[in-house]
């Protein structure tokens, strides 16, 4: 009867020890996250689009000058 | 196996109560803090005194988030100075003044940051939202950082409502040699408190 009675309270103990322990780890890691508090971003984006210029035959950038004579 | 079973029960009351005193006096000393409420609830007319301690929290916000220069050709520059397109809008939503820093992806491969393609300078919305307006902003576009080492646009970024907003303007200049297609850059701003 009596070690019954032992065998409860070693139980007992073993769960309030696992509590206080569950406590303080969550008090300690709450209070801990509070120094994000300090830094912050944000973002944004700028965008644009970028034509194509006309290219002659060669390559070049430009236009294609064509020179025509008549007689 | 009595005998354990008392050891094993002493060693857990022991542990118990030593967690017990290193939870408490760690929540006590971070509540310490924070302040505390008193009063004379006995009297028959009692008085109170509340004091709360409003804690310093850095939250910027862009509201205007995104800047389209929409077709540019080579060679070509824009701005956002002349609110065409409208420039970024950042607002200290906070509790505390800030410094706010800048940095960016490059916008254009034919020209790395930092580059005089792709610019940046800050101005106040609301006026009064910086402490110094000379001293505390970028008042001439300046080239844009690259990702890894920001700079700072705004120092002194103040909180009260109406005085709480600035604007942060970007300059393009399309290089000569870009090749064709959508360019798009993000940028990041940091607040630190000031």
């Amino acid at each position: 009867m009596k070690e019954r009675g032992n065998k409860t309270v070693t139980i007992l103990l073993a769960l309030l020890v696992l509590v206080s322990l569950v406590g303080t780890i969550t008090i300690i890691s709450e209070f801990s996250s509070s120094g994000d508090n300090f830094i912050q971003e944000v973002g944004g984006k700028v965008n644009l689009h970028v034509n194509p210029l006309p290219y002659d035959q060669n390559g070049k950038v430009g236009l294609t000058v064509v020179r025509v004579e008549t007689n | 196996m009595g005998e354990i079973s008392e050891k094993l029960l002493i060693a857990l009351v022991i542990v118990a109560i030593g967690i017990s005193i290193f939870g408490t006096v760690s929540t006590v000393s971070k509540l310490s803090g924070l302040g505390s409420i008193t009063g004379q609830p006995f009297t028959s007319a009692p008085t109170g005194t509340a004091n709360v301690t409003v804690p310093e929290r850095t939250y910027i916000t862009l509201t205007m988030s995104s800047i389209d220069f929409g077709d540019l050709d080579p060679t070509v520059n824009n701005d956002t100075t002349d609110d065409s397109p409208a420039p970024f809008a950042l607002r200290n939503d906070g509790t505390v003044n800030v410094n706010v820093t800048i940095k960016a992806t490059d916008l254009f491969s034919d020209a790395a940051n930092p580059s005089s393609a792709y610019q940046f300078k800050s101005r106040v919305d609301e006026s009064g939202s910086v402490i110094n307006s000379t001293s505390d902003l970028v008042t001439s576009l300046t080239n844009m950082p690259n990702s890894t080492s920001a700079v700072s646009v705004v120092k002194r970024f103040k909180f009260p409502a109406a005085n709480d907003q600035v604007f942060i303007d970007i300059g393009v200049t399309v290089p000569a040699d870009e090749t064709a297609g959508v360019k798009s850059s993000t940028v990041t701003l940091t607040a630190i408190k000031a």
